[in-house]
């Protein structure tokens, strides 16, 4: 067999894979997006309403555009956040040493556990009656011990991003410590011995070697945050009110509370449109032009 | 006409051969008939049905039971249990599929009107043999009943009832309270004296805000829906929601967390000894207020109808949980006898009875609920369920009514987290609401 048929046949799984798992659900959606299915009518989508569930989005449905803001809020933050915090772990851990090693390992504990574990420990974790965290701040910052941490909008989303921060802060750090060994500690030592203090240091010289990895790392947790539903599902329910709804959970609430698949389905559309949009600048940061990553 | 001795011999012979064949016959009948109206001859024998049905020990209890049913039929029933925050999401997948299988599923009343097409009307097969609705409450009743046809047997279904500490009541000396403001008045004396309060929920998360709101407005002559149009924006409801609201925010006599608490957490407080009240499921009397790993012991609880928000009557919420058989499944013959023998009530009493294994407390046939052996059992919950049901009302009957009871149940967290005005939340909540039944 000539390598011109060869090369195709040897990614001919994976192309099926693709498409089985990606491209037919997603392209099934998008047409999805495009009708009325209203479960609680028909098992199957009915008629073509073009562009109906869209402008019912964006034009009359108040609850949506809120989702979206908690989206972007939600986003912002534990994007932000998360990134932070990676980079705040990996500035401590970033040794060469076996306790430094032992440590790393361990950090990617949190990211392996499963976020409906999490979700559920975090609503056990700030129960004000009998929940550690709750225990602890209120030990800490008295003046605080009679915050529902999920009762009022502002902790609720707060909480939400603190989870999510906990989750993949030290995942982060872990990519973040690969790009900090890797800067040239001549270029480090040099600075010190001119007298750049370490505060300097890092601004000058490790922050602009490490903002390829900073930019990937960020750029990678606003996909991720963008699909955020396990702990909106598992802390807040969405709440207080609708304040912690985000997209993914308006879109399931809308298929299966509301049977209303079809609009669902545009819901996630713009959601998928959205990160398509995010996933662009990561293939740009990832594979620069004239580039390799 | 002359009778002989022989023709009297004869006839005397001939009648007692014709009684004993009769009497043969009659007992051979007795002895092929089974119980709960199960077709004799087993002809569904071989035939093996799958059922899904939420994790809850009554129906681990059914499924430790299945060889009785399986020994009478020669039907094997496989179980499929899903955590009930599941289940309606499994449903759907079902529905969208048009799977065949499973053969049976157990629902919530309120999810029927938009799944009935998933579900075979079993009037006829009740007719046919004899079932009727009349052993359950009206409020199980209506549950299982959409656009004049029945589409389930109720298997699982709860009253609610208000649960209280006895004895801080009776250390205080205090009444157990029959209206909101006696329960406000008592609350506050025990939180003041004892630091915990009522174990209140407004969590929008399951929507379970709403049935506390409702109890109140329905006792203040308040309705949800009139003639197709969306009323809970009344000034009754309005009032309901700020008396709600006012529990938590004013009046100061809930226990911590309640902003944040659903009807579990409510629970778990009052079993961890950190609320003197809880309001919700009876269910949660048995596992989660005295459970094994509760602090209370069942003589320093108390239970009693939900207080009345006006006038002297409360009018409370029940749900019950149905099993339907699945319009796709080629085995609907077998599936409803199956449906008869696991809806039978001495099977129900069973399960309440028996404690040694799990402490089930759900029973809704009538005179379940009103056995002696059942309430004593059960410390008498089953009583005080009955006076509850019997002015019980369910949910209303839309395909839209989870969503709208999602909307609803924002705009009650909304008001009592967020401080937004009672009027102006349910008055949004009413626009939204208005929109998607209009939608269908």
């Amino acid at each position: 067999m000539r390598d011109r048929h060869l090369k195709y046949l040897l990614t001919m799984p994976a192309f099926l894979l693709v498409t089985a798992t990606v491209i037919y659900p997603l392209g099934y959606a998008g047409i999805v997006s495009f009708m009325d299915w209203r479960l609680s009518r028909s098992r199957v989508p009915t008629d073509f309403v073009w562009l109906e569930n869209f402008s019912r989005a964006f034009l009359e449905d108040p609850s949506f555009l809120n989702s979206l803001g908690v989206t972007i809020t939600f986003v912002a933050g534990s994007a932000i956040g998360a990134v932070v915090f990676g980079l705040l772990i990996a500035l401590l851990l970033a040794r060469r040493g076996r306790g430094y090693s032992i440590t790393r390992t361990v950090l990617v504990l949190p990211f392996a556990m499963s976020p409906a574990l999490q979700g559920t420990s975090f609503r056990f974790f700030l129960n004000p009656e009998f929940g550690i965290f709750d225990a602890v701040l209120d030990a800490l910052f008295p003046f605080l011990s009679h915050v529902d941490w999920l009762g009022s909008s502002g902790w609720a989303i707060t909480w939400l991003i603190l989870t999510d921060m906990w989750h993949w802060g030290p995942f982060l750090s872990l990519m973040l410590i690969g790009g900090l060994l890797s800067i040239p500690r001549d270029t480090l030592e040099a600075a010190r011995v001119d007298g750049a203090s370490a505060w300097t240091s890092f601004w000058t010289i490790v922050l602009p070697q490490l903002m390829p990895v900073l930019a990937i790392a960020f750029v990678l947790k606003t996909i991720f945050s963008f699909k955020m539903f396990d702990y909106v599902y598992l802390l807040t329910g969405g709440g207080p009110g609708e304040s912690t709804t985000t997209m993914t959970y308006y879109a399931f609430r809308m298929g299966f509370t509301a049977y209303d698949m079809g609009y669902a389905s545009a819901i996630a559309f713009v959601l998928a449109l959205l990160l398509v949009g995010v996933s662009a600048v990561y293939f740009r940061l990832l594979f620069p032009r004239g580039g390799t990553a | 006409m002359q009778t002989t001795r022989r023709t009297l011999i004869g006839t005397l012979l001939t009648g007692a051969v014709a009684a004993g064949l009769a009497c043969g016959a009659t007992l051979a009948n007795a002895a092929d008939a089974l119980p709960y109206g199960l077709k004799p001859g087993k002809p569904y024998a071989g035939t093996k049905l799958t059922y899904l049905a939420p994790v809850a020990g009554q129906y681990e209890g059914h499924e430790a039971r299945l060889k009785e049913f399986t020994d009478l039929t020669g039907i094997e029933v496989e179980f499929e249990f899903i955590p009930f925050r599941n289940l309606l999401e499994k449903i759907l997948s079902i529905k969208v599929a048009g799977d065949a299988d499973p053969d049976l599923i157990n629902y919530k009343d309120d999810w029927g009107p938009g799944l009935k097409d998933l579900f075979v009307p079993i009037d006829k097969m009740m007719t046919d043999d004899k079932v009727t609705l009349d052993r359950y409450y009206p409020a199980h009743q209506l549950g299982v009943t959409y656009d004049g046809k029945i589409y389930g047997l109720p298997l699982r279904g709860h009253a609610q009832l208000m649960f209280y500490r006895k004895d801080l009541l009776e250390k205080h000396g205090l009444a157990v309270p029959k209206t909101w403001d006696e329960l406000a008045k008592v609350a506050k004396v025990i939180k003041d004296k004892e630091g915990i309060g009522i174990g209140m929920y407004y969590s929008p998360k399951a929507a379970q805000n709403v049935a506390v709101w409702m109890n109140i407005l329905w006792s203040n002559g308040g309705e949800l829906f009139k003639g197709g149009k969306v009323t809970f924006n009344s000034p009754e409801a309005v009032e309901a929601l700020k008396y709600y609201v006012a529990l938590e925010n004013d009046l100061k006599v809930n226990s911590e967390g309640a902003k944040s608490f659903e009807q579990y957490d409510g629970s778990l407080s009052m079993g961890a000894g950190q609320s003197a009240f809880f309001m919700g499921w009876w269910w949660h009397y048995g596992s989660r207020i005295l459970g094994k790993n509760t602090k209370l012991k069942p003589e320093q609880v108390g239970f009693a109808p939900l207080p009345a928000f006006k006038g002297d009557k409360s009018t409370t919420f029940a749900m019950s949980m149905p099993t339907a058989i699945n319009a796709n499944s080629r085995k609907q013959a077998a599936a409803w006898e199956f449906l008869k023998w696991v809806s039978n009530p001495d099977l129900e009493k069973r399960n309440v009875v028996e404690k040694e294994k799990r402490n089930v407390i759900v029973a809704l046939h009538k005179k379940n609920l009103m056995d002696k052996d059942v309430n004593a059992a059960n410390q008498g919950l089953q009583m005080a369920a009955a006076g509850s049901l019997e002015s019980s009302r369910i949910f209303p009957q839309l395909a839209v009514w989870p969503e709208v009871m999602q909307v609803l149940a924002n705009a009650i967290s909304d008001a009592v987290s967020n401080g937004a005005d009672p009027k102006k939340a349910l008055d949004a909540a009413a626009k939204k609401a208005q929109k998607l039944v209009d939608r269908g």
